[in-house]
C-alpha cells in the first residue's frame, strides 16, 4: 500500500514534470518561431527570395514540432486546463497562419507591413500565447498541487489505517493473549478440580473400603464367632447328658469341626481389620501384627512404640497400620529380611514412623508397585510425607511422618 | 453343704448365655443369680445382686466387658471377674487383667475349663484358657530364641521366684506374708525388686509373665 501511494506520487510527478517539459518547448518554439520571422522581416531584400524558402522550411519543422508537442500534451489532457489549452492550440493555429502568410509577401508589401505585422500581429499573439502558456502551466501547477494534497492526505489516510491497523492487531494480539491465558487457567482449573475429584474419590474409595473391613470383620468375629461358639458349647452340654456313644461321637464331630471353623473366622476377621486396632488402638494391633509374622514368617518384628501413640485419630491409625501391615509383607515375600525395626513416635503435632528391614533392598528407579504406590496415596492424603530409601544390598527402610490435627 | 458360688452371667448373645446357664446349673456348687445383656446392664445386676463371680463377655454393646470390669471391681473388690471373649490376642488377655479380671477364657475353651475359671474367680485366684497360656508361652519363647535375649527369670532370687508365684495365683500381699511367716513392708519390697528385675509394671503384668514362663498353669 505504502509502495502504491509512492508509485503513484512518483508517477504523477513525473508527468507533471513532462508536461513542464513540453509547454516550455512550446513557448521556446514560439520565441524561436517568432525570432525567426523577425530576423526574416529585417532581412535586405536582395536575399528575399532565398531567405523566404529557408525560413519556410525552419518555421515548419518548428511548426510539425510544436504541433507533436501539442499532439503530446493533449494525450494526459486534464480536465481543468481542457479550455485554456484548445485556446492556445487556436491561437497558435492562427498565429502559424499569420506568420505563414508573411512568407508570401512581395518587397514592397514587406516594406509596408513589416513593422505593422511585428508590433501588431506577432507580439501580441505572440504574447496571448505565452499568456495561455503560464495559464496552463499554473493551472498544472495547481493540480499538482491538489494532487500532492491527495496524496497527503492519502499519505495520511494511509498512516492512519496503518496506525488503525496495528492498534486493531495489537488489540487482537492482546485479546487473543488473554483469551488463552483465560483458557489456560481454566483447564488448569478443571484439571486440578478433577485431580482434586479424583483423589476425593480414592481417598472414599480407601475409606469405603476400610469401613467394609471393619463390619466384615466384625460380623464375622462377633456374629458368626459367637456362633460357632454356641453351637461348640451345646454340642458339650450334649455330650454331658446320658447319650448314646455313636450320637457323642457325632457331637464331638460338630464340636470339632466348629472350632476348626471358628479359628479361621477369627483368624479371616484379624486379617481384615484386626479389633485391637478399634478396641485398643495401634500399639496393641501392631504387636499383633509383628506376632502374626513371627509366627507365620518366622520375621523377627520389633516394635518401639510409646503408649502415646494408641490414641490416634482413627485414619492416621489406620494409614500407619496398613504402611506397616504392607512394609512387613514386602520384606517378608521380596526382600529375604530376617529382622525389621518399626518405630512410632508421637510428636505432639506429627506422628513419626519407621519400618527398616535388613533385606536385599531394590532398586528405587527400576521397582514400582510392592504397593509403595498405595502408602504414598494413603499419607499424602493425610497431609503427610512418605520417604523410601532402598538400594540393592542396603535393606528397605520406608519413613513417614504424618500431621496431627 | 457350703453355699453356691453366686454368678451373674453376662452376654449379648444369648444362645451362648443359655449354653453356658445349662453347663453352670448343672454344677451342684454353682447358682446362676442373674444374666445381663450388655456392659451397663451388667452393671446395674452386680450392684442389684452382688454375685461372687462375674462371667462376662468382652465385647458387649453400650459399655464393653473390659471396661464393666473395671467398674465393677472398683465397688466390690472382692468380685472375681471372668473374662469370656473370642480374642486369643495378648492385648486382650493383658487388659481384662489389668482391669482386675481374675480369669481369661476362649469362648471355645472346654467345658472344664469353664468350670475351673469360676471356682478360681471365686477364691480369688488367677485362670487363663489353656490356649491362652500356651500360646503366651510360645510368644514369649519365640522372642527369647530370635533375639538371643538374656532370660530376666535367672536375675532373681529363689525367695523372689516363691512370691511371684503366689503373687501370680491372685493371692494379696496381705496372704503372702501371712503364707511366708513375714511381714507386709517385705513383701511389698520383694514385690518391687520382681517387677524392677523383669521389668514390669504391674500386677497384670506379673500375672502374664508367670503364664510365659510356666510358673503357673
Amino acid at each position: 500500500m505504502l509502495d502504491r501511494v509512492r508509485t503513484d506520487d512518483n508517477r504523477f510527478r513525473q508527468t507533471f514534470v513532462e508536461r513542464l517539459g513540453a509547454l516550455e518547448q512550446i513557448r521556446s518554439q514560439i520565441y524561436l518561431s517568432g525570432t525567426y520571422v523577425r530576423d526574416y522581416l529585417l532581412s535586405p531584400d536582395s536575399a528575399l527570395a532565398e531567405q523566404a524558402g529557408t525560413q519556410r522550411a525552419r518555421l515548419s519543422g518548428i511548426e510539425a514540432e510544436t504541433r507533436a508537442l501539442l499532439g503530446r500534451y493533449a494525450a494526459s489532457l486534464d480536465p481543468d486546463e481542457r479550455e485554456a489549452f484548445q485556446a492556445l492550440r487556436t491561437e497558435i493555429d492562427d498565429y502559424w497562419h499569420a506568420l505563414q502568410s508573411t512568407f508570401d509577401w512581395t518587397s514592397k508589401q514587406r516594406d509596408r507591413l513589416r513593422f505593422t505585422f511585428f508590433y501588431e500581429q506577432l507580439v501580441p499573439r505572440r504574447t496571448t500565447m505565452l499568456q495561455i502558456a503560464d495559464a496552463i502551466e499554473s493551472i498544472n501547477q495547481r493540480g499538482l498541487m491538489r494532487a500532492e494534497d491527495r496524496f497527503r492526505a492519502s499519505a495520511d489516510n494511509l498512516r492512519w489505517s496503518l496506525r488503525a491497523t496495528f492498534g486493531i492487531a495489537l488489540l487482537g494480539g492482546v485479546l487473543l493473549a488473554l483469551g488463552t491465558i483465560a483458557l489456560t487457567l481454566r483447564l488448569e482449573r478443571e484439571n486440578e478440580r478433577a485431580r482434586a475429584d479424583l483423589e476425593d474419590l480414592s481417598a472414599r474409595l480407601v475409606r469405603a473400603q476400610e469401613d467394609e473391613r471393619r463390619s466384615l470383620a466384625r460380623e464375622l468375629h462377633d456374629e458368626v464367632g459367637q456362633s460357632l461358639s454356641a453351637i461348640m458349647m451345646e454340642a458339650g452340654n450334649a455330650e454331658l447328658a446320658d447319650t448314646p456313644p455313636e450320637v457323642v461321637e457325632h457331637v464331638r464331630s460338630i464340636a470339632a469341626t466348629a472350632e476348626k471353623t471358628l479359628n479361621e473366622v477369627r483368624n479371616l476377621a484379624l486379617l481384615l481389620r484386626p479389633s485391637m486396632l478399634d478396641d485398643f488402638g495401634l500399639v496393641p494391633a501392631l504387636n499383633w501384627q509383628a506376632r502374626e509374622m513371627g509366627k507365620r514368617n518366622g520375621l523377627d518384628v520389633r516394635l518401639f512404640a510409646g503408649d502415646d501413640c494408641d490414641d490416634l485419630p482413627d485414619e492416621h491409625k489406620t494409614c500407619i497400620y496398613r504402611l506397616v501391615q504392607e512394609a512387613l509383607n514386602n520384606a517378608a515375600r521380596h526382600s529375604g529380611a530376617r529382622t525389621v525395626q518399626v518405630n512410632v513416635k508421637n510428636a505432639g503435632d506429627r506422628v513419626l514412623f519407621s519400618v527398616q528391614d535388613d533385606g536385599s533392598g531394590f532398586d528405587k528407579r527400576t521397582v514400582r508397585g510392592l504397593g509403595l504406590l498405595g502408602m504414598e496415596e494413603r499419607v499424602r492424603r493425610l497431609g503427610g510425607n512418605l520417604r523410601i530409601d532402598s538400594a540393592p544390598g542396603r535393606g528397605t527402610a520406608i519413613s513417614a511422618e504424618l500431621p496431627l490435627p | 453343704m457350703p453355699r453356691p458360688i453366686r454368678i451373674l452371667l453376662a452376654d449379648d448373645h444369648t444362645v451362648v448365655r443359655d449354653g453356658l446357664r445349662a453347663l453352670l446349673e448343672r454344677q451342684p456348687d454353682m447358682a446362676v443369680v442373674a444374666e445381663a445383656g450388655d456392659g451397663r446392664e451388667c452393671l446395674q445386676m452386680a450392684e442389684l445382686h452382688l454375685p461372687d463371680v462375674v462371667l462376662m463377655d468382652v465385647a458387649m454393646p453400650e459399655m464393653n466387658g473390659i471396661e464393666a470390669a473395671r467398674r465393677i471391681i472398683a465397688d466390690n473388690p472382692k468380685t472375681g471377674v471372668v473374662m469370656l471373649s473370642m480374642h486369643q490376642d495378648e492385648s486382650y488377655v493383658l487388659r481384662s487383667l489389668r482391669a482386675g479380671a481374675k480369669g481369661y477364657l476362649l469362648k471355645d475353651s472346654p467345658r472344664e475349663d469353664v468350670l475351673s475359671a469360676v471356682r478360681a474367680a471365686a477364691e480369688g485366684r488367677s485362670f487363663l484358657s489353656r490356649k491362652i497360656s500356651r500360646m503366651l508361652q510360645e510368644d514369649y519363647v519365640r522372642q527369647l530364641e530370635s533375639r538371643g535375649l538374656e532370660d530376666s527369670y535367672e536375675l532373681l532370687t529363689d525367695r523372689e521366684r516363691e512370691i511371684l508365684q503366689l503373687l501370680a495365683e491372685g493371692k494379696a500381699n496381705k496372704d503372702v506374708a501371712n503364707l511366708l511367716n513375714i511381714s507386709l513392708t517385705t513383701v511389698e519390697t520383694h514385690r518391687g525388686h520382681i517387677l524392677q528385675k523383669l521389668s514390669l509394671h504391674s500386677t497384670a503384668d506379673l500375672i502374664l509373665y508367670a503364664v510365659r514362663k510356666r510358673i503357673i498353669m
